[in-house]
């Protein structure tokens, strides 16, 4: 084929830009049939969607490729940015959570739910990141917002459920529905399509898979006035876009070869952030040294128990004896083990404790609100650093090690 | 690249600060409430007075999440607790309905009832009779687009004394959702 002919606008382009939108416009009908149909729920939810997200990934990986606009050598420096902003999204989250109050996370944190809401959003997330990127580079080349606005119109209808617009009945209740979930979800669409229009679906993908993992696992989530959300949610990625517009034509008027090794970088850092939250505990299950032998001979000084967190009273309702609790007293932490649970009228549930290697129990009662975790793990011998920097008498490495 | 990595260090830097803060204020603070969100959205759609003796004021309004009813002018009736049957019709009916306008399905965690005037006698003598308003919660699952109708009844116990009925009974309901468990 002559090559003056290959570079001829395909009318195909065009046509397979028809077919994603055609694809997303079917998940979403499928989405939302009413519940009469013969899928079970569940099913279709977490099993079926997102093999149908997978599909749309690898029906546009298989259609010839579009270029987003910036060169193979930005693309790393693209990324970061993804990720800087995605850090400063869930920074503003928890400062705003901060101020205004803190709710629950609705979603579920068990192992197998996590699982499950992580393929459930991941392949959602790289099904509308690939086709959000395919509509943006095949429609335009060059920084067009019309585009820009109605891809991301069009992927932010269909990110509600039907129900939801049906159920808007008055003025007041569409107004907070623009304001709390309409608007953000808008702004954050219209900065994703700038950063596929840049760096493809990568970038948008690296900054919504950070943003929707702190959504969707921190145990907490802000929560605030509807007002409020409307402005966090709206002005955030509004700010991002116009810091990354100014970042980028920096960035494209360089003119050195950048290979940093960016993957491994982000992936250093994510480990990092998540060894620290590990050891300071943020997650549910975190690590505690033991100083004294009151539990020996189970646990002995210098051994690190991972705890359990307790937070609420389903999980006190549940400890029973030879259960080991971590308790606060008088400011200090102690590991020791339930021999027996009183229920007092007007106190509710009591805990007496007892060291194993104590000659009697704890003299005071432990009341739910003291408690901390249940230990569920011992690893022995790793925290005997910490007995050396804590302790003023020293503790010999043959106490520990015998 | 030095100074967005530069960037990058310090927001990395800052996040593992705020983890280290955040672990060690949520030591000292309750968290109840859940959250609503666009995926997770269970809204109350209808709320109904379905019957109310002609004497008796009865209101009912909602807003998304939240359910507010106010029953003044109401009173003594006596309920037959073997047959589970009041003896006249004074009592207040509703009705309200939710619908899971989300995309996953979700299950009740709690349910939050909040008396607007906790101090008010009419508490000691006011009846409940309905899902929401008993001992335990109700174990109810919402596919996305379900939707869900739930009725309750109140009355005043035959024993209340007659001033009763000038009473105001004020109190808000507000269900609260979570993801259902797989």
């Amino acid at each position: 084929m002559p090559d003056s002919i290959k570079y001829l606008p395909e009318k195909n382009s065009y046509t397979r830009s028809i077919l994603v939108v055609i694809l997303l416009a079917v998940i979403y009908i499928l989405e939302n049939l009413p519940n009469t149909f013969y899928i079970d729920d569940v099913v279709f939810t977490y099993i079926i969607k997102p093999l149908l997200w997978t599909g749309v990934v690898a029906f546009i990986w298989f259609m010839p490729h579009v270029r987003p606009k910036a060169r193979l050598r930005h693309r790393k420096v693209i990324y970061l940015w993804g990720f800087i902003f995605g850090l400063m999204y869930i920074l503003i989250n928890i400062a705003a959570g901060f101020f205004e109050g803190i709710g629950k996370s609705p979603y579920s944190h068990s192992p197998a739910g996590i699982i499950t809401n992580i393929i459930l959003v991941g392949s959602s997330l790289a099904g509308r990141e690939f086709a959000r990127s395919y509509l943006v580079n095949s429609t335009t080349k060059k920084e067009n917002y019309f585009v820009f606005i109605i891809i991301a119109l069009f992927m932010c209808i269909t990110s509600f459920s039907v129900n939801k617009y049906r159920d808007l009945k008055d003025f007041e209740s569409t107004v907070q529905f623009i304001a709390e979930y309409f608007s953000p979800e808008f702004s954050q669409n219209l900065f994703a399509s700038y950063l596929t229009y840049l760096g493809g679906p990568g970038a948008s993908i690296i900054y919504l898979g950070i943003v929707e993992g702190f959504h969707w696992l921190s145990p907490v989530l802000p929560n605030l006035k509807w007002i409020n959300t409307a402005l966090i949610g709206i002005l955030s990625p509004i700010f991002f876009l116009m810091i990354f517009n100014s970042v980028y034509s920096d960035i494209s008027q360089k003119k050195k070869k950048e290979n940093e090794g960016t993957a491994g970088w982000i992936i250093t850092s994510i480990v990092s952030i998540a060894v620290i939250w590990f050891a300071v505990g943020v997650f549910p299950i975190y690590p505690s040294v033991i100083i004294t032998g009151s539990m020996e001979p189970q646990i002995k000084p210098g051994d690190v128990i991972l705890v359990e967190k307790i937070t609420d009273m389903e999980h006190i309702n549940k400890l029973k004896i030879n259960d080991v609790i971590q308790f606060k007293r008088d400011g200090i932490l102690i590991s020791h083990r339930i021999v027996d649970i009183e229920n007092n009228e007007n106190e509710g549930l009591l805990f007496k404790t007892k060291g194993d290697n104590n000659s009697g129990p704890d003299t005071d009662l432990v009341k739910p609100q003291d408690i901390k975790g249940i230990m569920k793990k011992i690893v022995p011998k790793i925290g005997w650093v910490t007995l050396l920097i804590r302790s003023n008498n020293e503790i010999s490495l043959r106490e520990v090690l015998f | 690249m030095k100074k967005t990595k530069l960037i990058a260090l310090t927001m990395i830097v800052a996040l593992m600060l705020t983890g280290a803060g955040y672990a060690a204020w949520t030591d000292y603070t309750q968290v109840d409430a859940s959250i609503a969100t666009g995926i997770l959205d269970v809204d109350v759609t209808q709320a109904l007075i379905t019957r109310k003796p002609e004497y008796a004021n009865a209101e009912i309004s909602n807003s998304d999440k939240e359910i507010e009813v106010n029953i003044s002018n109401l009173y003594p009736t006596k309920h037959n607790e073997d047959i589970d049957r009041l003896s006249d019709k004074s009592y207040v009916g509703v009705s309200f309905t939710v619908t899971n306008n989300g995309s996953i399905p979700v299950k009740l965690d709690n349910v939050e009832f909040t008396k607007a005037n906790p101090t008010s006698p009419a508490w000691d003598h006011l009846k409940m009779r309905g899902a929401f308003f008993g001992e335990n919660k109700p174990e109810i699952t919402l596919q996305p687009g379900q939707i869900y109708t739930e009725k309750a009844k109140f009355w005043i116990n035959e024993d209340a004394p007659n001033d009763i009925q000038n009473e105001n009974i004020g109190f808000t309901l507000r269900l609260n959702w979570k993801q259902a468990n797989m």
